[in-house]
Protein backbone atom coordinates (compact mmCIF):
# COMPACT_ATOMS: atom_id res chain seq x y z
CA UNK A 1 0.00 0.00 0.00
CA UNK A 2 1.71 3.30 -0.87
CA UNK A 3 2.40 5.94 1.80
CA UNK A 4 -0.88 8.88 1.34
CA UNK A 5 0.59 12.01 -0.10
CA UNK A 6 0.71 15.10 2.23
CA UNK A 7 -1.39 17.29 -0.81
CA UNK A 8 -3.01 14.45 -1.85
CA UNK A 9 -6.09 15.85 -2.66
CA UNK A 10 -8.04 12.97 -4.33
CA UNK A 11 -10.07 10.77 -1.93
CA UNK A 12 -8.77 7.41 -1.36
CA UNK A 13 -11.22 4.82 -2.62
CA UNK A 14 -10.39 1.87 -0.50
CA UNK A 15 -10.26 3.68 2.82
CA UNK A 16 -13.59 5.46 1.86
CA UNK A 17 -15.14 2.23 1.07
CA UNK A 18 -14.20 0.54 3.97
CA UNK A 19 -14.72 3.69 6.09
CA UNK A 20 -18.65 3.82 4.76
CA UNK A 21 -19.21 0.52 5.48
CA UNK A 22 -17.77 0.80 8.67
CA UNK A 23 -19.82 3.55 9.76
CA UNK A 24 -23.22 2.47 8.44
CA UNK A 25 -25.44 3.84 8.74
CA UNK A 26 -27.82 1.43 9.29
CA UNK A 27 -31.81 1.91 10.80
CA UNK A 28 -32.54 4.88 7.88
CA UNK A 29 -36.59 4.42 8.21
CA UNK A 30 -36.20 3.40 12.35
CA UNK A 31 -34.07 7.29 12.17
CA UNK A 32 -36.70 8.64 9.98
CA UNK A 33 -39.41 8.03 11.95
CA UNK A 34 -37.66 8.91 15.14
CA UNK A 35 -36.94 12.10 13.81
CA UNK A 36 -40.28 12.77 12.10
CA UNK A 37 -41.71 12.39 15.48
CA UNK A 38 -39.37 14.74 17.16
CA UNK A 39 -40.36 17.35 14.82
CA UNK A 40 -43.70 17.42 15.11
CA UNK A 41 -43.83 17.36 18.77
CA UNK A 42 -41.53 20.42 18.72
CA UNK A 43 -42.09 23.97 18.85
CA UNK A 44 -39.97 26.75 17.98
CA UNK A 45 -39.10 29.17 19.83
CA UNK A 46 -40.97 31.96 17.44
CA UNK A 47 -43.94 29.71 18.49
CA UNK A 48 -43.64 30.58 21.56
CA UNK A 49 -42.61 33.83 21.60
CA UNK A 50 -45.69 34.82 19.29
CA UNK A 51 -47.82 33.79 22.48
CA UNK A 52 -46.22 35.65 24.76
CA UNK A 53 -47.36 39.05 24.98
CA UNK A 54 -50.86 37.89 24.27
CA UNK A 55 -50.41 35.73 27.28
CA UNK A 56 -49.26 38.05 29.14
CA UNK A 57 -51.90 40.68 28.15
CA UNK A 58 -55.04 38.35 28.75
CA UNK A 59 -53.36 37.21 32.37
CA UNK A 60 -53.56 41.24 33.10
CA UNK A 61 -56.81 41.84 32.02
CA UNK A 62 -57.87 38.95 34.31
CA UNK A 63 -55.73 40.09 37.13
CA UNK A 64 -57.15 43.73 36.62
CA UNK A 65 -61.02 42.47 36.23
CA UNK A 66 -60.55 40.37 39.58
CA UNK A 67 -59.14 43.32 41.67
CA UNK A 68 -62.12 45.37 40.39
CA UNK A 69 -64.53 42.50 41.20
CA UNK A 70 -63.31 42.49 44.36
CA UNK A 71 -63.07 46.08 45.18
CA UNK A 72 -66.69 46.76 43.98
CA UNK A 73 -68.08 43.88 45.83
CA UNK A 74 -71.22 45.10 47.79
CA UNK A 75 -70.00 44.14 51.44
CA UNK A 76 -66.48 45.98 51.21
CA UNK A 77 -67.54 48.23 53.52
CA UNK A 78 -66.45 47.15 57.02
CA UNK A 79 -68.25 45.90 59.76
CA UNK A 80 -69.38 47.65 62.71
CA UNK A 81 -67.88 47.54 65.73
CA UNK A 82 -69.86 46.35 68.69
CA UNK A 83 -70.47 49.60 70.52
CA UNK A 84 -71.87 51.00 67.61
CA UNK A 85 -74.09 47.83 67.11
CA UNK A 86 -74.90 47.84 70.87
CA UNK A 87 -75.73 51.93 70.74
CA UNK A 88 -78.34 51.38 67.25
CA UNK A 89 -79.73 48.48 69.41
CA UNK A 90 -80.09 45.87 66.42
CA UNK A 91 -79.71 42.16 67.66
CA UNK A 92 -78.47 41.37 63.96
CA UNK A 93 -76.04 44.32 64.05
CA UNK A 94 -74.42 43.15 67.33
CA UNK A 95 -73.75 39.30 65.98
CA UNK A 96 -72.33 40.58 63.04
CA UNK A 97 -70.34 42.87 64.88
CA UNK A 98 -66.51 42.80 64.03
CA UNK A 99 -65.67 42.25 67.70
CA UNK A 100 -68.03 40.98 68.76
CA UNK A 101 -67.53 39.69 72.35
CA UNK A 102 -68.73 35.69 73.64
CA UNK A 103 -71.91 34.47 72.59
CA UNK A 104 -73.51 35.30 76.38
CA UNK A 105 -72.60 38.89 76.61
CA UNK A 106 -74.29 39.30 73.16
CA UNK A 107 -77.21 37.41 74.54
CA UNK A 108 -77.30 39.44 77.76
CA UNK A 109 -76.74 42.97 75.77
CA UNK A 110 -79.85 41.46 73.64
CA UNK A 111 -82.40 40.34 76.18
CA UNK A 112 -81.50 43.82 78.18
CA UNK A 113 -82.15 46.09 75.29
CA UNK A 114 -85.60 43.32 74.73
CA UNK A 115 -86.59 44.34 78.78
CA UNK B 1 -40.92 21.21 -5.06
CA UNK B 2 -36.64 21.46 -5.97
CA UNK B 3 -34.08 21.88 -3.71
CA UNK B 4 -34.37 25.64 -3.90
CA UNK B 5 -37.92 25.84 -3.11
CA UNK B 6 -37.44 23.20 -0.51
CA UNK B 7 -34.74 25.57 1.51
CA UNK B 8 -36.55 29.25 0.98
CA UNK B 9 -39.85 27.10 1.88
CA UNK B 10 -37.99 25.62 5.31
CA UNK B 11 -36.37 29.09 5.83
CA UNK B 12 -40.27 30.45 6.63
CA UNK B 13 -40.54 28.12 9.06
CA UNK B 14 -41.83 25.06 6.63
CA UNK B 15 -41.87 21.89 8.65
CA UNK B 16 -41.92 19.27 6.49
CA UNK B 17 -39.80 21.16 4.03
CA UNK B 18 -37.33 21.14 6.27
CA UNK B 19 -37.97 17.87 7.54
CA UNK B 20 -37.21 16.57 3.71
CA UNK B 21 -33.88 18.31 3.70
CA UNK B 22 -32.81 17.15 7.37
CA UNK B 23 -33.75 13.24 6.26
CA UNK B 24 -31.76 13.89 2.80
CA UNK B 25 -29.20 14.86 4.73
CA UNK B 26 -29.11 12.00 7.48
CA UNK B 27 -26.92 9.06 6.03
CA UNK B 28 -24.25 11.73 5.64
CA UNK B 29 -24.63 13.11 9.25
CA UNK B 30 -24.99 9.67 10.87
CA UNK B 31 -21.87 8.98 9.28
CA UNK B 32 -20.15 12.23 10.41
CA UNK B 33 -21.62 11.89 13.42
CA UNK B 34 -20.40 8.24 14.44
CA UNK B 35 -17.07 8.82 13.44
CA UNK B 36 -16.62 11.41 15.98
CA UNK B 37 -18.66 9.81 18.54
CA UNK B 38 -18.21 6.39 17.76
CA UNK B 39 -21.10 4.81 19.12
CA UNK B 40 -24.11 4.54 16.35
CA UNK B 41 -26.93 5.14 19.57
CA UNK B 42 -24.85 8.48 20.61
CA UNK B 43 -24.72 9.46 17.09
CA UNK B 44 -28.17 9.27 16.23
CA UNK B 45 -28.82 11.43 19.49
CA UNK B 46 -26.33 13.80 18.38
CA UNK B 47 -28.13 14.06 15.02
CA UNK B 48 -31.37 14.61 16.28
CA UNK B 49 -30.43 16.65 18.18
CA UNK B 50 -28.30 19.13 15.63
CA UNK B 51 -31.43 19.16 13.47
CA UNK B 52 -34.25 20.13 15.79
CA UNK B 53 -31.44 23.00 17.05
CA UNK B 54 -31.53 24.13 13.30
CA UNK B 55 -35.22 23.98 13.33
CA UNK B 56 -35.52 25.99 16.17
CA UNK B 57 -32.66 28.32 14.77
CA UNK B 58 -33.72 28.29 11.23
CA UNK B 59 -34.60 31.71 11.17
CA UNK B 60 -30.83 32.16 10.91
CA UNK B 61 -30.21 29.91 7.89
CA UNK B 62 -30.18 32.16 4.70
CA UNK B 63 -31.87 30.34 1.90
CA UNK B 64 -30.06 31.65 -0.57
CA UNK B 65 -26.73 29.43 0.49
CA UNK B 66 -26.99 25.51 0.48
CA UNK B 67 -28.77 24.01 3.59
CA UNK B 68 -26.00 21.28 3.52
CA UNK B 69 -22.54 22.55 5.07
CA UNK B 70 -25.24 25.04 7.88
CA UNK B 71 -26.94 21.82 8.78
CA UNK B 72 -23.79 19.71 9.04
CA UNK B 73 -21.66 22.37 10.77
CA UNK B 74 -24.41 22.19 13.67
CA UNK B 75 -24.25 18.35 13.44
CA UNK B 76 -20.40 18.57 13.84
CA UNK B 77 -21.08 20.95 16.89
CA UNK B 78 -23.33 18.89 18.25
CA UNK B 79 -21.16 15.19 18.03
CA UNK B 80 -18.28 17.35 19.42
CA UNK B 81 -19.98 18.72 22.10
CA UNK B 82 -21.54 15.45 23.31
CA UNK B 83 -17.86 13.49 22.86
CA UNK B 84 -16.76 16.41 24.90
CA UNK B 85 -19.44 15.56 27.31
CA UNK B 86 -19.02 12.14 27.76
CA UNK B 87 -14.82 12.29 28.14
CA UNK B 88 -15.09 9.68 31.00
CA UNK B 89 -16.44 7.32 28.89
CA UNK B 90 -14.46 5.51 25.95
CA UNK B 91 -14.07 7.46 23.15
CA UNK B 92 -15.80 4.18 20.78
CA UNK B 93 -18.99 1.44 21.47
CA UNK B 94 -15.97 -1.23 20.89
CA UNK B 95 -16.83 -4.80 21.30
CA UNK B 96 -15.16 -6.51 24.40
CA UNK B 97 -13.36 -8.80 21.66
CA UNK B 98 -11.51 -6.05 20.08
CA UNK B 99 -11.25 -3.77 22.68
CA UNK B 100 -8.86 -6.23 24.67
CA UNK B 101 -7.68 -7.75 21.21
CA UNK B 102 -8.67 -11.57 21.81
CA UNK B 103 -11.03 -11.61 18.87
CA UNK B 104 -11.58 -15.33 17.79
CA UNK B 105 -9.59 -16.38 14.49
CA UNK B 106 -12.85 -16.95 12.97
CA UNK B 107 -14.11 -12.94 13.38
CA UNK B 108 -10.34 -12.10 12.57
CA UNK B 109 -10.93 -12.97 9.02
CA UNK B 110 -14.11 -11.52 9.00
CA UNK B 111 -14.64 -8.29 7.12
CA UNK B 112 -16.83 -7.26 9.97
CA UNK B 113 -13.82 -6.98 12.02
CA UNK B 114 -12.01 -4.88 9.24
CA UNK B 115 -15.25 -2.30 10.10
CA UNK B 116 -14.57 -2.53 13.81
CA UNK B 117 -10.98 -2.26 13.37
CA UNK B 118 -10.97 0.62 11.51
CA UNK B 119 -13.70 2.55 14.05
CA UNK B 120 -11.62 1.60 16.85
CA UNK B 121 -8.32 3.58 14.80
CA UNK B 122 -11.00 6.19 13.92
CA UNK B 123 -11.74 6.40 17.60
CA UNK B 124 -7.66 7.44 19.04
CA UNK B 125 -7.90 10.05 16.25
CA UNK B 126 -8.16 13.78 17.41
CA UNK B 127 -11.92 14.90 17.02
CA UNK B 128 -11.08 17.50 13.66
CA UNK B 129 -9.27 15.12 11.77
CA UNK B 130 -11.96 11.95 12.27
CA UNK B 131 -14.52 14.45 10.76
CA UNK B 132 -12.41 15.79 8.09
CA UNK B 133 -11.54 12.29 6.82
CA UNK B 134 -14.42 11.18 7.21
CA UNK B 135 -16.05 14.01 5.06
CA UNK B 136 -12.77 13.24 2.81
CA UNK B 137 -12.79 10.03 1.96
CA UNK B 138 -16.03 8.87 2.56
CA UNK B 139 -18.39 12.08 1.63
CA UNK B 140 -15.85 13.19 -1.36
CA UNK B 141 -16.07 16.87 0.58
CA UNK B 142 -13.20 19.47 -0.84
CA UNK B 143 -10.79 20.29 1.17
CA UNK B 144 -11.66 23.67 1.06
CA UNK B 145 -15.36 22.85 1.97
CA UNK B 146 -14.36 20.79 5.01
CA UNK B 147 -12.17 23.73 5.82
CA UNK B 148 -15.10 25.77 5.59
CA UNK B 149 -17.05 23.67 7.57
CA UNK B 150 -14.60 23.61 10.50
CA UNK B 151 -13.57 26.96 10.47
CA UNK B 152 -10.08 26.14 10.21
CA UNK B 153 -7.43 26.92 7.14
CA UNK B 154 -7.49 24.64 4.02
CA UNK B 155 -3.84 23.39 4.89
CA UNK B 156 -5.02 22.16 8.52
CA UNK B 157 -7.64 19.85 6.45
CA UNK B 158 -4.92 18.57 4.13
CA UNK B 159 -2.90 17.72 6.94
CA UNK B 160 -5.62 16.62 9.40
CA UNK B 161 -6.70 14.02 6.23
CA UNK B 162 -3.08 12.97 5.78
CA UNK B 163 -2.58 12.04 9.75
CA UNK B 164 -5.93 10.30 9.68
CA UNK B 165 -5.29 8.14 6.80
CA UNK B 166 -1.91 7.40 8.17
CA UNK B 167 -3.32 5.74 11.58
CA UNK B 168 -6.35 4.06 9.38
CA UNK B 169 -4.29 2.80 6.65
CA UNK B 170 -2.44 -0.06 8.03
CA UNK B 171 -5.74 -1.35 9.45
CA UNK B 172 -6.77 -2.12 5.77
CA UNK B 173 -3.29 -4.10 5.35
CA UNK B 174 -4.36 -7.35 6.31
CA UNK B 175 -7.81 -6.87 4.45
CA UNK B 176 -5.84 -5.47 0.93
CA UNK B 177 -8.02 -8.01 -1.51
CA UNK B 178 -10.74 -7.81 0.11
CA UNK B 179 -11.70 -4.04 -0.04
CA UNK B 180 -12.46 -1.75 -2.53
Amino acid sequence: MTEPMPFDSRPDPKLGAALRAALGPSGDAAFAARFRAALAADTPLEVLARWVWPGLAAAAATLLLAVGLWSARPDATPAPTFDQAFASGGVEAMVAAADRPGPEVVLVAALGESE
Amino acid sequence: MDDAALRAAASRGDREAFGRLALELAPVARRVARGILGSPEDADDAVQDAFLSAWRAIDRYDPTRPLRPWLLRIVVNAATDMLRRRAARPAAALTPDLASGTASPEREAGRALLGDRLLAALATLPERQRTAVVLFDVEGWSHAEIAELLGVAEGTVRSDVFRARRALRPELEPYAGETG
